[in-house]
Order: C-alpha cells, then sequence, then structure tokens
C-alpha cells in the first residue's frame, strides 16, 4: 500500500512538473512576442549604390507651358489663395507624382504630417527616397517605397499610372561629377535614360524636371558646389525639348545658394522653405498654367 | 519521503497557481495607439510628423479600414531614423501582410542611411524595437527606443 502510494505521490509530481514547465515555457513565448526584436526580422537588401510640352490640357484647359519647354514660375507674391483657386490646385495636381531624393522625402513628411499643409498637395503620391540619385533610378529596382513594396520607379509608375510627374533628382550624384570617369555629360545621359523609361512605363503622364536646388554657400566644397549644380542644370534644360519634358528651374527660386535659414544642414529643406519657397511656387505654376 | 514529496506537490500547486494567466501577461484590448503616442512623443530626439492617411496607404500599401487604432510618426529631417509606427489590425491575414510591408520600409531606411553615411541612423534601424503583441504591430527607431518600449510594456501589462 505504501509503495503503492508513493507511486501515486512521484505519477502526481510528475505530471505537476510538467505542467508547469509548460506554463513556463509558454509565458517565455509570450514575452518574447513583445521583448524580441527580431520577431520580425530586418532583412536589409544590400545593394551597392552607384557613386558615383506637347500642348498640355488640364481637364479641360489649355495650359501655357508646353512640353519641352523651359519654364520659371514669376517672381512675386503669392496671392491669398481664393476657393476658385482651390479648385483649379486641386484639380491641377489630381493624380500627380512628386519622385526625388532625401530632399523631395523632406517635403514629402512636411507635406503628410502637417495639418496646415494644402489639401491640394496632400492628394498628391510622393515617391521619395533618402540616398536616391539618377543612376539608382535607372537600375529599375529598389526604388522608393510605394504600397509596401520597395520597387524600381517604372514600376510603381505604371501601378499609379499619374497624370503628371515632377521628377526631383540629381543632387547626390553632384559630389562624384567631375572625377575620372564621371562627367556632367554622363549623368545628363543617365538622366535621359531614365527619362525615356518613365515615358515607356507611362506614356500619357506629363513630365516636369525640376532643377537640383543649391547648397548653402559654406556647405560647398571642391567637389559639392553650386557652380557644379549650375552647370548641371543647365545640361538638363538644353535637352529638355529632346527629351519632350517641362524643365522648371526650381532652383533660381533660391538664388545663387541656399539661405541658411531653408536649409537644415546645408542641403535639406526646412520647414521655412516649404512653406516660402515649394508651397507658392507649386500653387502659382498651377493657376498660372490653369 | 512522504513529507518530502507533499512539500514538493504543495509548492508545485503554489508556482502553478501563480503562473496561470500568463498568456494574460499583456492586454491589447483597448489599446489607443495615438494616445499612447502622444504620451511618448515627447521621448524622442526629433519632432516626428504623425502621417496622414494617404500617405500611410501610398507608402505602406496599408488600407487604414483595416486597422482600429493606429500612428504612423517619423522624423521630418531625412537624415534621421526616428519613427513610431504602432497599429492594431485584427484581421490575421491582412497583418501578416502589412507586417511585411513594414518591414521592407525598415528595410529600406536601413539601406537608405548606410548609403547615405549615417552610420549611427543606421544602427538605430538595426538596433529597433521591432515586433507584435496579440493584434499589435510595434516599431520603434529612436535612440531612446528602449525607453518608449518600456512604456509600451509597462501601458499593455496595466491594461490586463
Amino acid at each position: 500500500m505504501n509503495k503503492r502510494a508513493n507511486r501515486v505521490y512521484w505519477l502526481l509530481l510528475i505530471m505537476i512538473l510538467i505542467m508547469g514547465v509548460c506554463i513556463l515555457a509558454d509565458e517565455k513565448r509570450g514575452q518574447e512576442e513583445i521583448s524580441s526584436d527580431t520577431e520580425i526580422t530586418t532583412s536589409a537588401p544590400t545593394e551597392d549604390r552607384q557613386t558615383e510640352s506637347t500642348e498640355m490640357t488640364s481637364e479641360g484647359s489649355t495650359e501655357q507651358i508646353s512640353e519641352g519647354s523651359t519654364e520659371q514660375v514669376s517672381e512675386g507674391d503669392t496671392e491669398s489663395t481664393t476657393a476658385a483657386d482651390i479648385n483649379v490646385l486641386t484639380s491641377y495636381y489630381k493624380n500627380t507624382v512628386f519622385t526625388g531624393d532625401s530632399i523631395m522625402t523632406g517635403f514629402a513628411t512636411y507635406i503628410s504630417g502637417r495639418k496646415t499643409a494644402p489639401a491640394w498637395l496632400k492628394q498628391c503620391t510622393y515617391l521619395a527616397k533618402t540616398s536616391w540619385g539618377i543612376a539608382d533610378a535607372l537600375k529599375g529596382t529598389n526604388g522608393p517605397m510605394y504600397g509596401g513594396k520597395a520597387q524600381g520607379i517604372t514600376a510603381s509608375l505604371a501601378e499609379i499610372k499619374p497624370e503628371r510627374i515632377f521628377i526631383n533628382l540629381g543632387i547626390n550624384e553632384m559630389n562624384g561629377l567631375g572625377s575620372p570617369g564621371y562627367s556632367i555629360e554622363k549623368l545628363n545621359g543617365k538622366y535621359g535614360e531614365l527619362i525615356a523609361d518613365i515615358k515607356g512605363a507611362v506614356p500619357n503622364a506629363k513630365l516636369y524636371i525640376l532643377s537640383v536646388t543649391p547648397c548653402t554657400a559654406a556647405k560647398q566644397t571642391s567637389m559639392f558646389n553650386n557652380a557644379t549644380i549650375k552647370k548641371f542644370n543647365q545640361s538638363v534644360a538644353d535637352k529638355a525639348q529632346e527629351w519632350g519634358v517641362t524643365y522648371l528651374d526650381f532652383a533660381a527660386e533660391f538664388g545663387e545658394a541656399l539661405a541658411p535659414e531653408y536649409a537644415n544642414d546645408g542641403i535639406h529643406h526646412t520647414e521655412k522653405a516649404f512653406t516660402e519657397v515649394w508651397i507658392p511656387y507649386f500653387e502659382k505654376l498651377a493657376v498660372e498654367n490653369r | 519521503m512522504k513529507r518530502l514529496i507533499s512539500i514538493l506537490l504543495t509548492l508545485a500547486m503554489i508556482f502553478t497557481a501563480g503562473c496561470s494567466g500568463s498568456e494574460d501577461k499583456f492586454n491589447t484590448e483597448g489599446f489607443d495607439a495615438s494616445k499612447f503616442y502622444d504620451s511618448v512623443s515627447s521621448m524622442t530626439s526629433d519632432q516626428l510628423a504623425v502621417l496622414d492617411d494617404t500617405y500611410i496607404t501610398n507608402y505602406y500599401g496599408i488600407d487604414i479600414a483595416d486597422l482600429d487604432s493606429y500612428v504612423f510618426a517619423q522624423s521630418e529631417d531625412p537624415n534621421s531614423a526616428e519613427t513610431i509606427i504602432l497599429f492594431k489590425c485584427g484581421d490575421e491575414a491582412k497583418r501578416g501582410e502589412y507586417i511585411k510591408a513594414v518591414q521592407n520600409a525598415v528595410s529600406q531606411k536601413a539601406d537608405e542611411l548606410k548609403n547615405y553615411n549615417q552610420p549611427e541612423q543606421a544602427k538605430l534601424v538595426e538596433d529597433c524595437k521591432m515586433g507584435q503583441v496579440n493584434d499589435l504591430v510595434y516599431v520603434i527607431i529612436s535612440s531612446s527606443a528602449d525607453d518608449i518600449y518600456e512604456a509600451l510594456e509597462k501601458e499593455l501589462l496595466a491594461r490586463r
């Protein structure tokens, strides 16, 4: 009887210990769910970075800018936006894509994150990627995030089918220009190829190239300076007609060098630049070309 | 021997009783992502912009209608990696899809910052707190990620 009782005790003990172990394991799993940093893996794809207008109508109205032209928005303060202007702006920027590098990323975040930002810009799609350049975009893979995927720019544009595309690329490649084997002409040639690829993906979209904006005077070096940026912009302006795009001399809005109050690090733009230059520029562009 | 076994049994029973309900350690029911974000937003180094629905849908491919509660915030400075993402999605299949999208975004952010010669920021991405608790998905990329995560853990513990 004693032996039998001992067996029962041992069996009960083992069962309870097993239960305890199970519960412990379960609790540990529960904790890992929140504490593990590898729950969602961050498999960063490694990609070597290369150093480096036809008549346009907008919802029935004829624009004054012609494709292949070089256009600059007139100087002067933006008048207060009327309700009629809002309609024009909303219509003009409907189904519009802004694509570019980190400067565009900053603008996109600003527009998305500020409740006071105009709705006609909030409705746009931003395909922007920090450290991105013309050569990267031409690769056709691992472009800016769109729809949860980091795919090539032409693939995203083909999905969106935008009516207008504003492109602002090149600043990240200015540093390498002038080094052996890398020239403004070569970069310009790549830009032409990229434009051709985009036109192939979205043949009906109207393309606008925004010139590369300057850096602050203090940020300039022998390899990275506003003289090079200006030369590159001119080379793009010269090719705009051939490429069948509208060149917008956006850089002119900032003068010869980026004002320190418009730059947070000498290159990237501040909220002040977005509110005082970017938004009025795009507003004027649409209103003047309605 | 009997005494020993009895003691062991008693201890085991007490332990077992103490562990009961451990699966309810974290509770996400009623968790409000925006409210929680407001409580920790001062802990980030940069001022983060709370992204609007259009941007979230375009960038992450997330249909806001699928989410019960959410906040997507990132630094306005493109040189900064700081990001806080919190969303609750009851639909398991959709949640899996959205986790993949968030993974892609985090991977790309690390990639961008490495290429941009921002190793410290890229390290923040690598060291980010990322995971899911029940229907809640979180991504915390910040120099204060540990503190923000601790606050999240406390919040979820307090709700059980």
